[in-house]
């Protein structure tokens, strides 16, 4: 055990203080949160194109069932009608409401745009549903699920570092004026600590045996400042929800595939048997593991390319739309809960020190890989194949670079003295973001020749480069969506258009 | 007739006004007794940990007693400097700040000469009661700087427009930094 100290008095000027970096922080979280509202409606977008077949044969299918009973319109001639007045229209002069009325020669009810909104209500509907279904149930126990599965238990009082421990989590929470959260210990030697939990008051904070043996009081006092800022500025909910988007597609491509792959079903019994609650928390915990991880067990060729197909659209939609404004909030929530904890402990130094000695030793906590982002700071990534399944399943870089998070908390006076630092390890490239380096002293014509190199770089390299990989992304993205709705769509038609004319009949 | 509905309609506007009004007054005092009830709680946590700090001292003079009975002297001074702190509890705040600091002082003191006994310092039990007095310490540093952010986030809250109009006639009186002269920050 490190020896107990007093809590350092800094008096060092700072150059923003923190309520400051706080008020700050919290407007750009809030208005990225917007933003990945947005976005996160807009990556069901695809996901309900490719299933335009599956909606639209279940409302033609619905619409018979209900002519039974009293006449309804034959949504089938409807979707036959409109798919055939919009390729006429597309021969003759391109979309408009006037080729469809006239190509189909009498009045047509039903338009491209109104058949798009049609099918493609239902679809975003679901997706929103299997979201909210994911956030709300099967999120339930299962992070303390995980945490049991991975070996966390309650702090054993009689070990002098998780008595500190202890002591440390409930001298922060006075400082937060919040209830103490839960304490459990991992016995995982990486380094690592995690915040979980539905809500404020019945938080829990997961911290590693490592962590407590390679920090001292200041440094894991740190650590702690931040999970509780994070727990006590109500990030949970925020990644939460988060998490969730990524389950409801997991979700969603189960449900497509079931029909023919039996993991698949395997996997959505075990869901269904979540959301009734009738699972413990380990097998919850195993369940969302399941769900979120690449899954390459699956049996038949069918379904393989069914899955391919579905999450290279995901890929794309991540890449184009969604990644970055879903982890814009959580970053700026990430520096939020840093200017909140050198707050709460009154000094950067606890957690810069930290963060300097975590960065490169942080790893995924054995059993929770996926909860990255719940953690500290982001693990370290593993190069390989294993990059490409982050990349789909889970945002690879939830966490804001170390450099920035250290160019912050510099700024609410945090100084890295290589002296006082007990770890060898430094960090070099906060110096960046030091403003005294910045100055230039080359003269006048140099320095403004190359502010012009650089913004002609920025001009005609950068720009059509990234305007280039955008083209070719989205490209990726409508083949990938096409191909997955012809599939579908030749799926549903030798099921739905039997049933169709039976019931027809029948009415 | 005409006459008669616009009667009626501009005593539904001002009846719609003054309820506005009323909401608005009420959820500002609502506002600003949440924020006066936290200053109020932080401050009684304060004491909370004061007292807390107070149990701990016992239990370090047992240990240390039995390797320095030659200090015999000092160990006297944290007890009765602990038992004048404990009486001072809900005393008039310039008497608490004393008996505190006394106490503070002589938990110093011991804190010094245990570190001048290489053998006492490194033993487990010495080691986790230091541990649990730097705890005790610091949660009452943590329980006063909760309390001057309480205080500030009310005295904001209350010199904000537009509670600032109706602090004052609601009795909202500007909460003060707490008096007592303490260890720490």
């Amino acid at each position: 055990m490190s020896t107990p100290r007093q809590l350092p008095r800094t008096g060092r000027a700072m150059d923003e203080s923190f309520f400051t970096a706080q008020r700050r922080h919290r407007r750009t979280a809030r208005a990225f949160a917007a933003l990945a509202a947005v976005a996160a409606l807009l990556q069901a977008l695809p996901a309900a194109v490719m299933l335009l077949p599956v909606t639209l044969g279940a409302a033609v299918l619905l619409a018979d069932v209900v002519n039974l009973v009293t006449p309804t319109p034959d949504l089938a001639t409807r979707i036959g009608e409109a798919l055939g007045a919009a390729s006429a229209g597309e021969r003759a002069k391109g979309f408009s409401a006037d080729s469809i009325a006239t190509v189909s020669g009498e009045v047509v009810h039903t338009a491209p745009a109104e058949l798009m909104a049609m099918g493609l209500l239902p679809g975003m509907l679901g997706m929103v549903a299997l979201w909210w279904l994911g956030s709300r149930f099967l999120l339930r126990d299962g992070l303390g699920g995980v945490l049991i599965s991975a070996g966390g238990r309650p702090p054993d009082r009689t070990d002098d570092e998780e008595h500190q421990l202890v002591n440390v989590v409930e001298e922060i929470a006075l400082a937060a004026g919040i209830r103490p959260p839960r304490v459990l210990v991992l016995p995982a030697a990486v380094p690592n600590a995690a915040a979980f939990g539905r809500r404020p008051d019945e938080a829990t904070i997961a911290v590693s045996r490592g962590l407590l043996e390679e920090l001292d009081r200041d440094a894991t006092q740190g650590v702690v400042a931040h999970l509780v800022a994070s727990v006590a500025n109500g990030d949970l909910r925020m990644r939460h929800s988060l998490l969730a988007v990524f389950l409801s597609y997991a979700l969603a491509t189960d449900l497509l595939i079931s029909p023919f792959s039996s993991p698949a079903r395997r996997r959505l019994r075990a869901a269904w048997r979540t959301l009734r609650g009738k699972a413990g928390p380990e097998q919850e915990a195993s369940t969302i593991r399941d769900l979120l991880r690449w899954h390459d067990e699956d049996d038949n060729l069918l379904s393989q390319f069914y899955a391919m197909l579905w999450r290279l659209a995901q890929f794309w939609t991540n890449l184009l739309l969604v990644g970055g404004f879903l982890t814009l909030p959580l970053r700026a929530r990430k520096y939020l809960a840093d200017a909140t904890a050198v707050q709460l402990a009154r000094t950067p130094d606890g957690l810069g020190r930290a963060l300097l000695h975590l960065h490169g030793r942080a790893k995924p906590l054995p059993g929770a890989e996926w909860a990255a982002i719940y953690t500290i700071t982001s693990p370290a990534a593993v190069p390989g194949a294993d990059d490409l399944e982050d990349a789909v399943t889970l945002p690879a870089s939830l966490h804001p670079p170390m450099s920035r998070r250290l160019a912050r908390l510099g700024r609410l006076g945090f100084r890295e003295d290589p002296a006082a630092d007990p770890w060898p390890q430094s960090f070099w490239r906060m110096e960046r973001n030091d403003p005294s380096r910045r100055v230039n002293t080359w003269p006048w014509p140099a320095r403004r020749l190359v502010d012009l190199l650089g913004i002609l770089v920025v001009l005609f390299v950068i720009v059509p480069l990234v305007l280039l990989i955008a083209a070719i992304a989205l490209g990726g993205l409508l083949i990938a969506v096409e191909l997955g709705t012809a599939i579908y769509a030749f799926l549903a038609l030798p099921v739905v258009a039997p049933l169709h004319l039976l019931l027809r009949y029948l009415a | 007739m005409t006459g008669g509905s616009g009667t009626a309609v501009a005593a539904v506007v001002a009846g719609a006004a003054l309820l506005a009004l009323l909401v608005v007054v009420v959820r500002i005092r609502n506002g600003l007794v949440a924020h006066r009830e936290a200053v109020a709680e932080a401050r009684r946590q304060v004491d909370v940990q004061l007292r807390r700090r107070h149990d701990v001292v016992p239990a370090l003079v047992r240990v240390v007693e039995a390797y320095l009975a030659h200090e015999r002297e000092l160990l006297v001074r944290v007890a009765s400097a602990r038992s004048a702190a404990v009486a001072a509890v809900g005393a008039p705040p310039a008497a608490t700040s004393a008996a505190e600091n006394r106490l503070t002082a002589a938990l110093g003191d011991l804190r010094g000469v245990v570190e001048a006994y290489p053998r006492l310092r490194s033993g487990a039990m010495v080691l986790r009661l230091q541990e649990d007095l730097t705890s005790a310490e610091n949660r009452i540093a943590f329980a006063r700087q909760f309390h001057a952010d309480a205080v500030m986030r009310y005295n904001t809250a209350r010199e904000e427009f537009p509670q600032a109009l109706l602090a004052g006639p609601l009795g909202f009186r500007a909460a003060g930094y707490l008096e007592l002269e303490l260890p720490g920050r």
